[in-house]
């Protein structure tokens, strides 16, 4: 074989590998070149961010105050977590900050799934929950909503029984779900924490719409130290362009994923934003107003 | 508002579904919004999602919307 100058061409090297789940043709990703830009003389409405204009005349204020060495110094996480802890009403230690709940996600996966693990998850859910149980060569079960007159419906006997059954190492549960739009009751999700804790199955409930959706699983991490819940900032807050979030467990169940995490976890600017934006809260619970008032009148 | 199906969800989203009317509606908000306009999974199979966003924003979607079923109902009531 011929090959151009400077390059090794030998059939005697072995072709590179990933690992044998990455080496799935099912798992595949969006077009990461040829994505086209969203028109800005429309509106987007189409990924559930925060656009409210007066929520922008906030973080852009919170944005010129920055200074500018954010931008050539590495981050200390520290005093957000501390800051961001106070307002969650938990310990710093039963936090880790991640980029946005995606983040807290696939650390948790990362952490907790080995290849032949059995996750469950909703169906349809966030994109990710089945991309990362192929990338992690998880044994993935759906529990597909059911269609009913009053919108998707899920079925919540069927989900405690695969955990009474199959006991698996992870359970994903958003609430409210994406696209479903839906919630658990808090009786069911209480049994689902119980069932769980008895599995040694780790319960992920992500809570990306909070205060959309006000009610939390946050307070009941005392007492379940299987449960991790991921938040993000890109909802409510306006900030998805950040991308910030957190995991919040117990202690001793956010160390692993304190084990795992990159050298910085979350970039400076996104650090140094979130600690002065965290002072504006009465600003997003606002815009959070404006934005159920729009739901209501469409 | 305009007699359309829409779930009550708990996201900063919302779902309507546009009925017979969705091929119209969705040409005449193609210059004003983007938006999802279906989903391949049977439990929101004929249904639209918008993300949340301030009446102000609203008004001129649901103000085209009023017209492409007003326009309809009117073509109708002359035939």
């Amino acid at each position: 074989m011929k090959a151009a100058e400077g390059a090794i061409v030998d059939a005697r090297i072995p072709p590179i590998l990933p690992r044998i789940p990455i080496q799935s043709d099912k798992l595949v990703r969006p077009d990461w070149v040829s994505s086209k830009p969203r028109s800005s003389r429309l509106l987007w409405l189409d990924k559930n961010e925060n656009l409210d204009s007066e929520l922008q005349k906030v973080t852009q204020r919170v944005l010129a105050s920055l200074d500018p060495t954010v931008l050539c110094t590495y981050p200390d996480s520290g005093p957000l977590c501390r800051k961001l802890a106070k307002a969650m009403t938990v310990d710093p230690e039963m936090l880790v900050l991640t980029a946005g709940s995606d983040g807290a996600i696939r650390s948790t996966f990362e952490a907790f799934v080995a290849e032949g693990d059995t996750v469950v998850h909703t169906v349809p859910t966030f994109a990710m929950y089945p991309v990362y149980c192929q990338i992690f060569g998880a044994n993935a079960i759906g529990v597909e909503y059911q269609r009913t007159e009053s919108g998707p419906q899920l079925d919540i006997e069927r989900l405690l029984w695969l955990v009474e059954n199959k006991k698996p190492k992870l359970v994903c549960l958003p609430n409210p779900d994406s696209p479903t739009g839906t919630t658990i009751a808090d009786r069911d999700m209480e049994r689902l924490l119980v069932a769980t804790a008895v599995t040694g199955s780790i319960l992920l409930v992500d809570e990306a719409y909070y205060p959309f959706y006000p009610k939390s699983v946050v307070g009941l991490i005392k007492y379940y130290p299987n449960l991790i819940v991921a938040r993000t900032f890109a909802k409510a807050w306006g900030l998805a362009g950040l991308r910030i979030g957190c995991a919040v467990g117990s202690k001793e169940t956010i160390l692993f994923l304190h084990k795992i995490r990159p050298m910085y976890e979350v970039n400076t600017v996104a650090v140094a934003f979130l600690e002065k934006m965290l002072d504006h809260e009465v600003d997003v619970l606002e815009s959070v107003n404006r934005l159920n008032e729009g739901k209501r009148y469409f | 508002m305009l007699g359309f199906r829409t779930l009550n969800g708990h996201g900063n989203f919302l779902h309507v579904s546009f009925g017979s009317y969705a091929p119209t509606v969705f040409a005449s908000l193609e210059s004003l919004v983007l938006f999802r306009q279906d989903f391949g999974d049977a439990c929101l199979a004929g249904y639209s999602r918008f993300s949340s966003t301030t009446t102000e924003e609203f008004v001129p979607i649901v103000d085209r919307i009023r017209k492409v079923v007003n326009d309809q109902t009117n073509k109708k009531v002359s035939l």
